[in-house]
């Protein structure tokens, strides 16, 4: 189950950065959803980091270390604190890095983009939630799924 | 112990940190394959890149027209143009930047100018890294620079920004809707069009400003052009 895990977050993140990913120009952030949903329904810890670091492998833009793949990755890695160690309804956790990764990855270029591209980070933030709604029953499935395989 | 799920984790974080272009290679492998493999599913798809393709040569055709009526001494082989592989912008919805392949290694330098196909101003280079650069586009807010408008060659300001504007046209100017705004900044080729005067709009200043429509859009961009060396003509 686990293996199959990694699989989607490995298509999720090729399907991320493919150019046709784009609705109306703007893609919504389908692998944050996808590494966040798989990462608080996820058991074990090292299981947990093994996603978010195959997911910003494949999203790394350049050859060099980015500030926005450390901010991916430390706002995955905020859903675990969340639903772990502040005990959170994990569908609230996962809004809440969501929400929390999609603004630090928008403040990266300063408030004056958040606000001169208002539109953009709104309607991007209206199809991530969208697609969220979808998503986040799916990884609920899977994980209920391979926990009554295991038993 | 199981050392196994140790070891795995420290390899990723290994291949995450570390400088390295194969896994950006494979991973560009893959999203061109899957980019094929939807364009090929999906009917219409490779329909609508040709014409995708068509459009931007038409506008770079109409871009050379304008270039030649406003300066018959311009000559594009001055002009050294190097082509350049656009990266995809995850994770960011900006217009303002993408990033393009080569850099250091290309002999590019910061502020030199990017264009599609010849003639269309995309932005100019804001970083140089070993193998990659930065380009700020004509979409960043803080994108300005001297442009001309239509063949009459009127003085304004081009602003960039979500909806990139033209400012400072005098007043008794004449200026129409779909005329060319083209760069007049001693840091570009002369005349390069920027896009085309959409709205004018009406201030009761001493100035007046219009809304610019740009050839293209910054999610069809897949190659373009480094202009490394150009003679101010």
């Amino acid at each position: 189950m686990f293996l199959l895990r990694v699989i989607i977050v490995i298509a999720a993140s090729l399907v991320q950065i493919s150019p046709w990913f784009e609705v109306g120009g703007i893609k919504p952030n389908l692998i944050l959803v996808v590494a966040v949903s798989l990462v608080v329904f996820e058991q074990e810890l090292w299981k947990k980091i093994t996603v978010v670091l195959v997911a910003a492998i494949i999203l790394k833009a350049g050859p060099t270390f980015e500030i926005t793949t450390i901010i991916f990755v430390l706002g995955v890695l905020t859903s675990i604190l969340l639903s772990d160690y502040f005990r959170f309804e994990r569908e609230a956790a996962i809004g809440g890095a969501v929400l929390i990764t999609m603004l630090a990855l928008n403040l990266t270029n300063g408030f004056s983009f958040i606000i001169a591209e208002r539109t953009v980070v709104l309607i991007e933030l209206v199809y991530t939630t969208a697609l969220g709604f979808v998503i986040v029953p799916l990884s609920k499935l899977l994980y209920e799924k391979g926990k009554s395989s295991k038993s | 112990m199981n050392k196994a799920p140790y070891l795995i984790v420290i390899t990723l974080l290994i291949v995450l940190v570390t400088n390295n272009n194969f896994v950006l290679d494979i991973r560009n492998l893959f999203a061109a394959g899957l980019s094929n493999v939807v364009s090929y599913v999906g009917s219409g798809s490779e329909l609508k890149e040709e014409i995708v393709k068509l459009k931007i040569e038409k506008e770079n055709l109409q871009a050379r027209i304008f270039e030649i009526t406003v300066n018959p001494n311009a000559s594009q082989s001055k002009r050294r143009l190097l082509e350049a592989k656009v990266y995809s912008s995850y994770p960011l919805n900006t217009k303002s930047e993408i990033t393009i392949a080569g850099g250091e290694d290309k002999g590019l330098k910061v502020d030199m100018p990017v264009v599609l196909e010849s003639n269309i101003l995309i932005g100019k280079i804001k970083q140089v890294f070993p193998d990659t650069s930065v380009v700020t586009t004509i979409f960043d807010p803080k994108f300005e620079i001297s442009a001309r408008i239509g063949v009459k060659e009127i003085d304004a300001l081009f602003k960039g920004g979500v909806e990139p504007k033209v400012e400072l046209i005098a007043r008794d100017a004449l200026v129409n809707s779909g005329e060319i705004v083209a760069v007049a900044s001693s840091d570009f080729p002369y005349a390069l069009k920027i896009g085309e005067v959409e709205i004018i709009e009406e201030s009761g200043g001493p100035f007046r400003s219009g809304l610019v429509k740009p050839s293209y859009t910054i999610g069809d961009l897949r190659e373009v052009m480094v202009i490394t060396d150009f003679e101010t003509e």
